[in-house]
Formats: C-alpha cells, sequence, structure tokens
C-alpha cells in the first residue's frame, strides 16, 4: 500500500524518529530532581542512563523493561511500523536480555484514515514475527500527530547483564551499523536524498540488533548501549562514565553511503545541533574541531534504530568483529577505551 | 534583501531555503534574511554560513521567533550559483568507469594500525557504491587484503559479486605466499592490470 501522496505524512510531522528526542541535557535536568525509592532489586534504574531498567526477581532471573515511541521518519506506514519495533526491541538486546513480549503505544489523528494505522500496525507485528516476540496488547488514544512505539520486556540472568557501563582501559570499541541515518533521512525530507542512499539508510533502521547481540553472546563484550537519537559522542561518553575515557577514531567510523556529502551540504538535524550542545565541555574541544565538519555531525547524527556499541577487551576484538560483519556488515573497531583523560570522548588524530 | 519566512519548518528546510536564495543573488552579491521560531535552527544557519564564508548575525524578535541575516559578499553568490542546484540530485550516482588501484594493506601514511583499520573501511565504502567501481586491483602487499582469513575478503567478494572485476597480482601473491592464500579474485600478470588501468575512465590509487 503507497499512502505518501495523500497523506504528506512525514511534511505534517515536526521532527520524525529518535531525532525528535528532548535534548541530552534537558532529560537530565528533568530528571535529577525527581524523589525516587530506593530498591535493592532494582540493578538498573534511570538514574543509570542505561538503555532499559532491569529488576531482579531471584537469584537467576531478572525483567529487563522498556519503551521507545516516535513520529514517522519515514512515508511508508509499514516500514515505519517494523522500525519503529526494531527500535524498541534494540533496548532489551543491547542489555544482553532475551524480549518476552511487547506492547503497542499509538497516537493516531481522528480524522485521518484508518488504513494508514492498520498499515503501522502490521509492520510492528510483521518486525515482533521475524524477532519471535509475541505482541500482548497495548494502549491507543487520538492525538494531533501519529506516533507509534512499543513497550518492551525481557528477561536476563542477573549476572548476565550488560550495562553501558564497565568498559576497561585497553578495550576496543565496536560500532555495528553505519552512522548518518539522521542525515540521510533529513536529506530526505527536502527531496534531496538518492534513492539508493535512503533505501540503504532504511534497510539499516528495519535491521534487528537481535543479530548482532546473539553473535556477541559468545563473547565477553565488558559495556553495550545502543546508538539512537543522542548520536554516537553522547551515547559513548555515558558509556565512559567517570572511570574511563574513549578515544574515538574519526576515520574508522562506518557511515552510510551519501550521508557524508549530504552533512557537508549542511542537510542536517535540530537534534544533531542539541547533542554538539550536549557534548560541550564533554569531549577535547580541539581535537573535535581538528575533525572534518561533516564528520563531526555524523558523530552527533541522532540514529534512529542505530547498531549496538560493544566495548571488548582488546583480545576478543577481532573475532567478534569477524562475528559481527557476518550479521552487520558495516560493524566497525571505532577506537580504543583509555584511562580516564580530561575528557569523557577524546579523539585519534 | 531577500526574505524567506521559515517559522514552523523543521531543520534541515531553513538551510536549504537559504541556500536556494544565496545561489539567485546576483554576482554582486547581496542579503538573505531567513525567520525561523527555534534557536537550533539559527546556529544550523550560521553553521552553513560559517562554511561558506558569509558573515552571519542572529537576533530574537520579540514574538519569541529569530531571525537569521546572512550577508552574501561580491563573487560569494556565484560560487554558490556554480555548485548544483538544490532540487538536482546531490551526488549523481556515478562510479561507472573507475578503477581502484590497491597497492598495500594500509591506508595513508602515519600509523599502520590506523591504516589497516582505515583499508577495510575503504574497500567496504567500496562496496557500497551505486555503481560499483569497474575493477578492483590489487599488488604488492594489498594482495593481502584477498588472503584467505583478511577482514576485507568479504567487502572484496561482495565488489566481485556486483560485477567488479578483482584482479590480484601473481608475482605479488608469490612474493607473499608464506603468508596467505588468495580468498577472492583473479591472479593475473601486470599485463592484466595495466589493461584493467587502461580500461577505465577514472583511477584511484591508495
Amino acid at each position: 500500500m503507497d499512502m505518501r501522496d495523500a497523506n504528506g505524512i512525514l511534511s505534517s510531522c515536526t521532527s520524525g524518529g529518535c531525532g525528535s528526542k528532548i535534548g541530552p541535557g534537558e532529560l537530565a535536568g528533568l530528571l535529577s530532581p525527581l524523589p525516587v525509592t530506593a530498591d535493592p532489586d532494582l540493578l538498573v534504574g534511570y538514574d543509570a542512563r542505561d538503555d532499559a531498567a532491569v529488576y531482579r526477581m531471584g537469584d537467576d532471573v531478572a525483567v529487563v523493561s522498556t519503551l521507545d515511541f516516535f513520529p514517522p521518519m519515514v512515508d511508508d506506514p509499514f516500514v515505519f511500523g517494523g522500525i519503529a519495533a526494531a527500535n524498541a526491541l534494540s533496548d532489551v538486546y543491547a542489555m544482553g536480555g532475551t524480549p518476552l513480549f511487547a506492547l503497542n503505544l499509538v497516537c493516531f489523528p481522528e480524522k485521518m484514515d484508518k488504513a494508514y494505522l492498520a498499515e503501522i500496525l502490521r509492520g510492528g507485528a510483521d518486525k515482533l514475527i521475524e524477532a519471535g516476540v509475541p505482541l500482548a496488547g497495548g494502549h491507543s488514544i487520538y492525538d494531533r500527530e501519529i506516533k507509534y512505539g512499543l513497550s518492551v520486556t525481557g528477561r536476563i540472568a542477573p549476572r548476565r547483564v550488560l550495562r553501558n557501563t564497565g568498559a576497561r582501559p585497553g578495550d576496543r570499541l565496536i560500532l555495528t551499523k553505519a552512522l548518518g541515518v539522521g542525515i540521510v533521512l533529513a536529506a530526505h525530507r527536502v527531496g534531496m536524498a538518492g534513492r539508493a542512499h535512503y533505501g540503504n539508510a532504511v534497510a539499516s533502521m528495519l535491521r534487528l540488533n537481535k543479530y548482532a547481540a546473539e553473535a556477541a553472546a559468545d563473547f565477553s563484550p565488558t559495556a553495550c548501549t545502543d546508538v539512537t537519537g543522542f548520536g554516537l559522542l553522547v551515547h559513548a561518553g555515558e558509556m565512559a562514565g567517570a572511570g574511563v575515557s574513549m578515544r574515538i577514531t574519526p576515520g574508522a567510523l562506518p557511515i552510510l553511503p551519501g550521508a557524508h556529502d549530504y552533512a557537508a551540504e549542511y542537510l542536517l538535524t535540530a537534534a544533531g545541533q542539541r547533542n554538539r550542545h550536549f557534548m560541550e565541555g564533554r569531549m577535547d574541544p580541539e581535537a573535535f574541531a581538528a575533525v572534518a565538519a561533516p564528520v563531526q555531525e555524523l558523530m552527533l547524527d541522532p540514529q534512529t534504530s542505530g547498531g549496538l556499541l560493544f566495548s571488548v577487551p582488546e583480545g576478543q576484538a577481532d573475532k567478534l568483529l569477524a562475528a559481527l560483519r557476518a550479521v552487520e556488515p558495516a560493524a566497525m573497531v571505532i577506537g580504543t577505551v583509555v584511562p580516564r583523560a580530561e575528557w569523557p570522548i577524546v579523539f585519534e588524530r | 534583501m531577500i526574505t524567506i519566512d521559515a517559522l514552523g519548518q523543521p531543520c534541515p528546510i531553513p538551510v536549504v531555503r537559504a541556500k536556494k536564495a544565496i545561489a539567485e543573488l546576483p554576482g554582486s552579491g547581496g542579503t538573505v534574511e531567513v525567520l525561523v521560531d527555534n534557536r537550533v535552527a539559527c546556529e544550523n544557519l550560521g553553521k552553513m554560513a560559517d562554511g561558506s564564508g558569509y558573515r552571519h548575525e542572529t537576533r530574537e524578535l520579540p514574538d519569541g521567533n529569530f531571525r537569521t541575516v546572512i550577508v552574501v559578499g561580491a563573487g560569494a553568490a556565484a560560487a554558490v550559483a556554480r555548485a548544483p542546484a538544490p532540487e538536482r540530485q546531490l551526488l549523481p550516482e556515478a562510479g561507472a568507469g573507475l578503477v581502484v588501484a590497491i597497492g598495500g594493506n594500509s591506508m595513508g601514511r602515519g600509523s599502520e594500525e590506523l591504516g589497516r583499520i582505515l583499508i577495510k573501511g575503504f574497500i567496504y565504502s567500496l562496496s557500497q557504491l551505486a555503481p560499483l567501481p569497474q575493477a578492483v586491483l590489487f599488488f604488492n602487499s594489498g594482495v593481502k587484503l584477498t588472503f584467505k582469513g583478511a577482514n576485507t575478503v568479504e567487502d572484496i567478494q561482495a565488489l566481485k559479486d556486483g560485477g567488479c572485476a578483482v584482479r590480484v597480482c601473481g608475482t605479488c601473491v608469490d612474493y607473499f605466499k608464506d603468508e596467505g592464500t588468495v580468498a577472492v579474485g583473479d591472479v593475473t600478470n601486470m599485463y592484466g592490470i595495466v589493461e584493467a588501468m587502461n580500461a577505465g575512465r577514472r583511477l584511484i590509487s591508495i
């Protein structure tokens, strides 16, 4: 079903995908004053700024819980549904968990053709089937703009929780998907993205991180997160925490075809600029300024359904990379974990 | 002065409209004023102006919106005008007739380790070009990239599967025979390499 002309759906949305996230700085300011109930069984809460919450149910089992939703970032409703599902499931995979079931979250305009919504839901359900995850229910409301996503519940052994912190000096950083989704989508929005480039970006967003997570199961990464709306640098900065620094090799980054050129034409998102603000004071400014402007933008570019970022001991890096490339051909070693430097993020010159 | 009302329009639309207006300025230059409803859009306009060598200034208006004024000097507008028009596809997906000669298993100078990361990314990127290069040629230590177990084999195979000729220097394979055997590509002699170079429209040598 092709309804893009009838609805002009993208032009009605102020921003789509993970680019719609509230900026990382603003969010931290909102969350930090909230009162919380301490609970020793809450192994990962929002204070950890991790991908999903983890709650221990017993010595050998914990629940992983996450939710994600956003406005459309592509024209085709079926594809949008699939991307939203892949993106929501990703948080469970990034924690090392196995999704058990999912619930739909739907906001849809009362006056819009419900066939469009049916296609979104079909796209989401189709992706859940690929992941082997049953749909267990959901919640739908009328809203002025379309939004769709899912809440996903998974299971994990408490001892096998793969946090976003824990990287150790000497580890190698491996990114599984190419960067530039936000920039290619921005180019598409203004009709300037080549068909093949747009197709590549969509295929990347639709790819489940399940396969990369499974490929990594035989290894012992020290940390993992999925790279989404905050872009590579903010997510890598979260991974650095207070203990180590991440030395990124800008020349080694996997980049979606076309994205570098679109960035050079300033086809940039607002979210990327918000990420840049957040990183001020969190990365080596001189080394960052020495990086070519388009590559700077790619490192800050919001990724919808982006790849997994693993920190893995050096001795396992080559083999893990080879295993990952069987399912994610763009996977690359993009940097090294180093002892804490002046900044959480530093750059290979 | 050209005024663009980009209120309510998300990035990158204000930048695209500003660039289009600048391209239409006369050779003597001029001023383009863009109205937007958020500061981040002004910052993205500023990056475009800085990167293109234009002066720019942003003011917050009493109604909470913003006005960015971009001043384009003489000659600068003409430079933009010569660039591809925004309506056209930015990247002509050209590459037909491209031949890539790879003479080492590391890319660039400075760090051998970095060079190996780069060459892997380079070959992957080649495999993502549309259309693919006409031929990729490997000689000297570049032949090791085609050896069994090399992390580049898969991408070279993808190039080959896509119809790109992959030629590997036989003398070089023999020289490095203690380090491995060719997993992908057609082993050829110098004549085959020169022939492939000569048949291309453009040659990139790494």
